[in-house]
């Protein structure tokens, strides 16, 4: 699909490559927690770090599902976009423990990526 | 792999990170877009950005047809994980569909060349291809320019269409083209509804004097 998505686009190709055969090659508990920052390592030229992830992730190819989690010191939540979009809305975010409300909470919330349609809630 | 190694917050990427990470906050845009609306402004946010990159070097693209300019443009909307799509065979799509779940969004574009070709290509937009259902209710017409002063041109068009008559017509400015686009809106003739138009003017003007 990539080669028939940017099919003058090499470089943009092989770097999509290297991602899959990584992921390919692994078994899905190791996937369980890509971060933005391990996933570039994985991509030789920098300049196409950003578009590699979105484009692989994204409604196109959906190779990986970006997910959120709230993390407060030692606990991590994870967290649905929906409930992102509500605090967003006016609602405020509300700490799943505590139950106050955080203050510039997209501060404390991060963002990996897993394969997509994997279940990966045995974390 | 844990999240302290490489990982970024909603606000990095929302704030200082947007510069160098533009398809990732682009992708985080389009996540959390639970309206149409907000859908349509997230592929705006992405064709703005799309845009000024083929703009920048027109003298690479002289001589590229309709499509060839058309599959660039959805290159890179493809790089900011929109699920974009291109028909060069004309065969009952627009030019450029970009789809999430029930939404639909569409451009047609052509090279100018005469304003009843353009009048053409927003006749194919808004009659043939969008069905003007509140989840297809915008489009786009992207016009490659290659002539001079192409602000003329877009008020030019303006004008055409303007004299059409169209019911309900009327014409708002585009704070983001300035005087190379301008939204209108309609009814469309199927749904009886509101349909908005975003006019691009796409500058390919290439004529270096100092040779």
């Amino acid at each position: 699909m990539v080669e028939q998505d940017f099919p003058e686009n090499p470089a943009f190709i092989r770097a999509c490559a290297h991602v899959i055969s990584f992921i390919e090659s692994k078994p899905l508990p190791e996937l369980r927690h890509l971060t933005f920052g391990f996933l570039s390592l994985l991509i030789e030229n920098h300049e196409l770090v950003s578009s590699v992830i979105a484009y692989l992730a994204g409604d196109r190819a959906r190779l990986l599902d970006m997910r959120f989690e709230f993390i407060d010191e030692d606990e991590i939540y994870n967290i649905s976009p929906e409930e992102i979009n509500e605090a967003r809305m006016g609602g405020g975010f509300i700490h799943p423990t505590t139950g106050k409300s955080v203050e510039n909470f997209e501060h404390y919330i991060y963002i990996y990526f897993v394969p997509f349609g994997a279940e990966m809630d045995s974390q | 792999m844990t999240s302290g190694s490489g990982a970024v917050t909603l606000a990095q990427v929302r704030g200082e990170l947007r510069p160098l990470m533009p398809e990732i906050a682009n992708l985080l845009d389009i996540r959390f877009a639970d309206t149409y609306e907000k859908f349509v402004d997230c592929i705006y946010q992405t064709l703005d950005g799309a845009l000024a990159f083929i703009e920048e070097n027109p003298q690479l693209r002289k001589n590229d047809s309709e499509d060839r300019l058309t599959i660039e443009i959805v290159g890179l909307l493809r790089q900011s994980g929109l699920d974009a799509s291109h028909d060069s065979m004309h065969g009952g799509h627009s030019d450029i569909v970009v789809k999430r779940a029930s939404y639909s969004w569409l451009a047609e574009a052509k090279i100018h060349s005469s304003y009843p070709y353009l009048f053409q290509g927003f006749n194919q937009l808004t009659t043939r291809y969008a069905n003007g259902s509140k989840n297809n209710n915008k489009g786009c017409l992207l016009m490659y320019i290659r002539q001079k002063n192409a602000a003329v041109v877009v008020n030019k068009w303006k004008e055409h269409l303007t004299n059409k008559k169209l019911t309900a017509f009327n014409i708002s400015n585009c704070s983001q083209r300035g005087a190379h686009g301008f939204y209108s809106t309609h009814n469309h003739t199927g749904s009886g509804c509101h349909f908005e138009v975003r006019h691009i003017g796409v500058l390919l003007h290439h004529d270096p004097q100092d040779v």
